[in-house]
């Protein structure tokens, strides 16, 4: 597996259908979509549309029931599942909402744990590149002195610094945010936003940043409401975002 | 990096987990607290007596004689008169014999009549002599020779005096006052009932039981006694060592067809396995109930660990999330199940170590079982790595149930 191609899109769907039950209609129906490397996209759409299980299949934990999926030039399809874990740990960063830290790990440990998926599969880099990696990553993060507290003693400021440091410690080529914000107030949404932004463009990710709140949308290159090209979301509710 | 995460998972839910833990321990303790008394009694009957050909006693079951006249369990039933014990030492086959007088106690300690012999011939564990730690054998007829546990327990000297009770009793005995004894010896420890045993000379107990008749007790002054013929009526049993082993048989059968007296000669070795061999189904079922309780303690931690799965799906979820494949989960629950069993381990040997540091002076007492404190046995770590398989094996299903967790669920877990 290695990354994409200067210049070669970050991810191209081509007729993918998914449905979380056999006998349910599909959530996601997407005849083509193409996003380009390096490019900050905001993904918006009402409840049920079909953004997570979009963020499901581009991170490899869910496989379409048809069409292709391809990811940093990746056919995702065609790996075993033990090769789109390897896959997600090494090229993907996540943030979730609410950032969902290990609780009980310290700061440091959170971001080796995600190092060491990573590393198992590239196998590049020694422990202690990987810890002086971390370290540089906090620092640069200022939370170098934070590095030995547990996460769950962490302010909600500190705990979205984590979880960006932890979503970059692999360098990944795409960042992946699921409402990320959705729990903050207006000063740590603008906080996390800076920060995400400006870490993301030191590493030249891509970011797929998934949000309600369209007010977001300013900060990134490009807006794209789910509904333009999944036309299989008919405006009812499912258990899905 | 998975060892650290399991354990730092497991501490986090640590008040959940203290039950499981405590009940594992406890059975694990219970296997290994049962299978060492097991093995303890039975190397600590095994080393009491050796040497020793023929037991000899009057007409009862094997086992009882060999229960009061080698371990000071029970009483004997009957007695054995002096002229049989006489006949007997002139038998050309016999090489020595000792006699033996039960009846009769010391502050709970049995009181044993014997003669010079006890301490010449009587051998313990592997062929090994009686030592003095102090002093000598009785030379003067009211001298004791008392085990070593009898002198450290009731803080015995040479040259001290004491008084022995009439009979076996807890309570109540009448008392030899007007004949008491002077410590002449005491015996380095042994690990056998001779620990726990105050030896006099025979004639001593013929002196001190002077004019007695059954329910009517009387008591004579030394003087009076020394006066008096000592020659015992009768004994309880003889230890019997002959000139070569071929013979044992042949004059088992000889004193078992006496005709003069009703005898019963057993040869320690058979009546230890014929008492092994009665016991072997308590001892089996005793191991059988044990090791049902910790199956049932493994069940009870692989369902604990199942219930957990609930709370811990957001934590799986992030992992997922993170890289980790489905079957790192799977080995991720493996780890903390290694990690439990181990510390029940830990915690069920310092507990079985503790209650047998406790309990060994009970049950020597109690029990006369003289059990080492160490529960581990050669086999132990065997034992451990069994346990661990089969905890693995039943603990797969709470492993199995986070791999599936980790298939079935992905982002849309909202966390």
């Amino acid at each position: 597996m290695q990354t994409p191609a200067q210049g070669a899109p970050a991810i191209v769907l081509n007729d993918v259908v998914f449905r979380w039950h056999k006998h349910q209609p599909p959530v996601l129906q997407i005849p083509h979509l193409q996003i380009a490397q390096h490019q900050h996209l905001f993904l918006y759409g009402p409840s049920g549309a079909g953004k997570t299980s979009l963020l499901n299949i581009l991170a490899g934990i869910n496989l379409p029931d048809s069409g292709r999926v391809e990811v940093l030039g990746q056919e995702l399809s065609s790996l075993s599942a033990a090769k789109r874990d390897q896959f997600r740990a090494h090229f993907l960063g996540i943030i979730f909402q609410q950032f969902n830290l290990i609780p009980y790990l310290s700061v440091l440990d959170n971001l080796l744990l995600k190092a060491q998926f990573s590393r198992q599969f590239s196998k590049a880099s020694s422990s202690k590149e990987v810890l002086h990696q971390a370290q540089e990553l906090l620092a640069q993060l200022d939370l170098s002195s934070l590095m030995q507290h547990k996460a769950q003693s962490l302010s909600v400021g500190q705990q979205q610094r984590v979880a960006v440091a932890r979503a970059l410690i692999n360098k990944p080529p795409l960042i992946i945010a699921d409402e990320p914000t959705s729990a903050l107030d207006n000063d740590n949404r603008d906080n996390f936003m800076h920060l995400l932004l400006t870490s993301a463009q030191r590493h030249n990710s891509t970011i797929i940043f998934v949000s309600h709140d369209k007010t977001l949308q300013n900060h990134f290159s490009q807006a794209l409401d789910i509904r333009t090209f999944n036309p299989a979301y008919a405006g009812g509710s499912r258990h899905d975002g | 990096m998975m060892v650290k995460l399991a354990r730092l998972s497991l501490w986090n839910r640590r008040s959940t987990l203290l039950l499981t833990l405590f009940s594992l321990s406890l059975s694990i303790a219970l296997v290994l607290g049962v299978d060492h008394l097991r093995n303890q009694a039975k190397e600590s009957f095994n080393k009491t007596l050796s040497g020793t050909d023929l037991i000899v006693g009057a007409r009862t079951g094997n086992i009882n004689l060999l229960l009061y006249t080698v371990f000071r369990l029970g009483d004997a039933t009957n007695n054995i008169s002096w002229a049989s014990f006489q006949e007997l030492s002139k038998h050309s086959a016999v090489d020595w014999i000792i006699p033996i007088s039960l009846g009769d106690s010391h502050k709970g300690y049995r009181v044993l009549g014997t003669n010079q012999n006890y301490f010449t011939h009587y051998q313990y564990g592997q062929g090994q002599s009686l030592e003095f730690a102090q002093g000598a054998a009785f030379k003067d007829i009211y001298d004791v020779v008392l085990g070593a546990e009898v002198a450290k327990k009731l803080g015995y000297k040479l040259a001290d005096t004491l008084i022995i009770a009439h009979g076996t009793a807890q309570a109540n005995l009448h008392k030899h006052d007007t004949q008491p004894f002077k410590v002449s010896g005491i015996l380095k420890p042994t690990g056998t009932p001779v620990d726990r045993t105050v030896h006099t000379h025979l004639t001593a107990l013929t002196a001190i039981h002077l004019g007695w008749q059954p329910g009517i007790a009387k008591e004579v002054n030394p003087a009076d006694a020394l006066k008096a013929d000592l020659t015992p009526s009768s004994i309880t049993a003889m230890l019997v060592g002959l000139k070569s082993r071929s013979t044992t048989f042949n004059v088992q059968r000889q004193i078992n067809e006496y005709p003069q007296e009703p005898l019963l000669a057993i040869v320690p070795g058979v009546a230890l396995s014929q008492l092994w061999q009665m016991l072997t189904m308590v001892e089996n079922l005793l191991v059988m109930i044990a090791l049902f309780i910790l199956v049932a303690a493994l069940l009870g931690m692989a369902s604990s660990l199942l219930a957990a799965m609930n709370e811990r799906q957001r934590e799986i979820a992030i992992l997922r999330a993170l890289g980790a494949s489905a079957g790192y989960l799977f080995v991720l629950i493996e780890v903390e199940i290694v990690l439990i069993i181990a510390s029940a381990f830990i915690i069920a040997i310092a507990g079985v170590w503790l209650g047998l540091c406790l309990g060994q002076a009970y049950l020597a007492e109690q029990f006369g079982l003289f059990i080492s404190t160490n529960p581990l046995q050669i086999y132990t770590p065997a034992a451990c790595a069994l346990v661990l398989v089969l905890g693995l094996a039943i603990g797969a299903l709470p492993a199995f149930a986070a791999y599936r967790r980790a298939l079935s669920d992905g982002l849309n877990q909202r966390l």
